[in-house]
């Protein structure tokens, strides 16, 4: 760890205004009226929220960006801990909240680097990281949590989190075990979602334990360069992969306290530019620099425990998502302008499944606690262009069901990059969105919020002159030979085919597992995949209760077939495929009479290149994943054996 | 955890409220279900909790064993006060204290809104 990173300041006295911040609430103030105004009723004001909390309407403000410079990005990272004043709008209305949350205390590691947060006691994500295909990341951790500013950890004799209740009776860790518990919540790692890099050493390594309050660990790795054309025409070559170019993040990855500290906000953006970006650029002069990076969050203290079996845990309550922190901000626009806008759903519950539409105010208003109406009113028009930090295929940008469409959906670690332009005219409309998750487990979500928007759009002053244009099917970008998948070419035969079964454990407990065991970093709950094959994969869903979003690290996958048993759709989807590195695996649906379950499915493939090592795949419901829906991968080279890793301390 | 709303469980995001202990005293505080304490000592010498029984703080039941101020135990783990049905709808107070008896007693009531 540099002397960087150990000269951040304490953020203890951190309860000041941001300067940013101020000037959004005084600039809200002069206007008088916010569009919150209009479309959220004042009899859901059930408190005052101190000054320091975000109040919706209020200008967006932008995550400071800490990007490469000379082909590198370098950064001091120290998780600490505060008191944060956290806006949300849940069940009983407005609520401004004082929580105790690890965060991330970020410095660029040069003379006079940027720092972020600038205010500490304001809520939101990390810095956001931009670097380009090819460059150096390079980011010290360093853990100075220190573990009297929280609850005490007690432990039960399995090493799990202990948590009673006022009558002292235990309702935490029933029958979890360790490693697959909440447990050591002061411990941590980062991951670096939808990477193409090294799992192992200094790469996106989620192995290793970074211990408070002295912890240190380096990652250094360079982010793949587009491999040359001959790579997609020449089988006599190992294929290779490059770095998807896009909207990537990254954010605490210890098993065992991955979702609360994703709950805490452990989580930030992390922008990856390449040849896709230059070639919109070139369609859309200017994009960049009006460019929006959209962080959601859901931000609470404390895992919600409902006692088994089966045991439930989420984050409880029904909190509305956060933008970079903030309720409901309010983005600008001038007539006819197109934007680009990257969304990261960094939240870690199921709640957070949902689908959006932009609405105009009167329609807004008129839908509430309905569907999405079909006449959308003054609402700009969007195109789709990535998933999951991978670009869409011309084609799919060109498709109904994607790029064209005019709502999107995003489950826990999505991202979505959409072109949003402008009407032609002055006016106001707000990002509606609608629930996607199926009836929840007991003492969690309760769906009661009605006001059910992430952000507004306010459209303004003059038409943008000249006037701007989505990029047409003709001239939208060609996906690179790497990100196609030849069919012909021997290097993508299917070598083999796996079934992963999200389900729960074989026993009284009913604990979240895949195929019937909760992760226990053994053989049996491993999967190894051999070095340079291509392989298909069918995930099935056995929880009528959850969607389970399947993400798995290092390689991205294409999706075939999705199957909803509850809209009894199959959608055999067409080549060429979306990349993804997260699907939402649809919820299962039981017959009552019959007992008969009918699982959701999703099929998918992947070529496994370019790095052996161990990752996992896991449900990103983190706290499914803590405890037990995971599994290790192991990526063995046939030709240089690769031993599984040992967790290493720190 | 729970809270007795019509319908199911409560609608709020719970949270931890941390309660001091400074100069032997203790303040009351009102939490909704679901929501956890957290005890902090802000003194020098060691405190156990217990909720009261017969008047007195139960050695039987022990909620909190906090060590001096600016050691690992000063604080407490989280309790969660928990509402499972059968249980009143109304606000229940609990009455704690110290252990020995006779330092300080302090009140917590849980209820469905705050």
């Amino acid at each position: 760890m540099t002397s960087e990173a150990n000269a951040l300041k304490d953020d203890s006295a951190g309860n000041a205004l941001s300067r940013r911040r101020f000037i959004a609430s005084a600039l809200t103030t002069a206007v008088g009226v916010t569009i919150a105004d209009i479309v959220q009723p004042r009899g859901l004001l059930a408190q005052v929220a101190p000054s320091t909390c975000s109040k919706a309407g209020d200008p967006f403000v932008p995550v400071r960006e800490f990007r490469s410079k000379g082909k590198k990005l370098a950064a001091n990272f120290t998780v600490k801990g505060t008191t944060k004043t956290v806006a949300t709008i849940a069940g009983q209305g407005y609520q401004c909240k004082s929580m105790r949350l690890r965060y991330y205390a970020a410095q660029e590691a040069l003379p006079g680097g940027l720092k972020w947060p600038e205010n500490p006691a304001l809520p939101g994500p990390g810095p956001t990281l931009r670097a380009r295909v090819g460059d150096e990341i390079n980011i010290n951790l360093l853990n100075a949590l220190q573990a009297s500013f929280f609850g005490r950890t007690n432990s039960a004799p399995n090493g799990c989190d202990l948590k009673t209740n006022q009558n002292s009776q235990t309702i935490y860790p029933g029958s979890d075990n360790m490693p697959s518990c909440f447990h050591e919540d002061n411990v941590t790692n980062l991951h670096y979602h939808g990477t193409h890099v090294t799992p192992d050493g200094k790469g996106d390594n989620v192995m290793v334990d970074v211990v408070p309050p002295t912890g240190t660990y380096e990652n250094l790795f360079t982010l793949p360069l587009p491999p040359p054309a001959s790579n997609s025409t020449d089988p006599s070559q190992p294929f290779k992969m490059g770095q998807a170019p896009g909207t990537h993040w990254y954010h605490a990855h210890k098993h065992g306290s991955v979702a609360l500290q994703l709950l805490n906000g452990m989580a930030g953006a992390f922008i990856i530019e390449g040849e896709f970006d230059d070639q919109l650029e070139t369609l859309i002069p200017g994009l960049a620099a009006t460019e929006k990076v959209l962080v959601i969050q859901q931000l609470g203290e404390t895992i919600t425990i409902q006692p088994g079996p089966p045991l439930n845990t989420c984050a409880g309550g029904d909190p509305l998502p956060l933008v970079n922190g903030q309720l409901q901000p309010t983005i600008e626009m001038k007539p006819g302008e197109i934007q680009r806008w990257r969304f990261i759903n960094a939240t870690m519950q199921q709640a957070s499944y949902l689908t959006y539409k932009f609405l105009g105010v009167d329609e807004y208003t008129a839908s509430k606690g309905g569907p999405f109406p079909s006449t959308a009113g003054y609402a700009p028009e969007i195109r789709q262009i990535a998933y999951d930090g991978v670009q869409l295929a011309p084609e799919r940008y060109n498709d109904p069901n994607f790029g064209l469409a005019q709502e999107f959906a995003m489950a826990p670690a999505n991202r979505i990059d959409i072109l949003v332009q402008a009407p032609n005219t002055p006016g106001k409309s707000v990002l509606a969105f609608r629930y996607l998750h199926g009836a929840p487990p007991a003492g969690c979500q309760p769906r009661t919020l009605v006001d059910l928007f992430l952000l507004n759009l306010n459209v303004s002053g003059t038409p943008v002159s000249p006037a701007m244009n989505f990029p047409t099917a003709s001239n939208y970008p060609v996906m690179p030979g790497w990100l196609q998948w030849n069919e012909s070419d021997p290097r993508n035969k299917i070598e083999e085919s796996r079934t992963l079964k999200f389900n729960n454990t074989n026993d009284a407990s009913l604990r979240p597992a895949i195929n019937g065991k909760a992760f226990n970093n053994m053989p049996d709950t491993t999967q190894y995949v051999t070095l340079n094959t291509a392989e298909e994969w069918l995930l099935e869903n056995y929880w009528d209760s959850s969607i389970h979003p399947f993400h798995i690290h290092v390689n991205p996958f294409q999706v075939l077939e999705i199957f909803d048993p509850n809209a009894s759709t199959q959608a055999v989807l067409q080549a060429p495929y979306n990349w993804r590195d997260t699907i939402a695996i649809p919820s299962s649906k039981t017959d009552l009479a019959t007992g008969k379950i009918t699982p959701g499915w999703v099929k998918i493939r992947s070529r496994y290149v370019d790095f052996c090592g161990t990752f996992v795949l896991h449900c990103h419901i983190l706290d499914h994943e803590d405890r037990g829906m995971m599994q290790k991968v192991v990526i063995e080279d046939p030709n240089s054996k690769v031993m599984p890793m040992v967790p290493m301390h720190h | 955890m729970g809270k007795p709303k019509k319908g199911g469980f409560p609608p709020s995001q719970p949270i931890v409220n941390y309660i001091a202990i400074n100069g032997g005293a203790i303040n009351n505080a009102t939490i909704a279900w679901g929501d956890s304490v957290v005890w902090t000592n802000e003194d020098a010498e060691s405190y156990k909790l217990a909720p009261f029984k017969n008047g007195q703080p139960d050695p039987d039941n022990i909620w909190a064993d906090l060590g001096p101020v600016g050691t690992d135990t000063a604080n407490s783990a989280e309790m969660v006060f928990t509402w499972s049905p059968g249980m009143s709808k109304d606000p229940i107070v609990y009455q704690y204290g110290t252990l020995p008896p006779g330092t300080a007693t302090a009140t917590i009531t849980a209820q469905i809104k705050v």
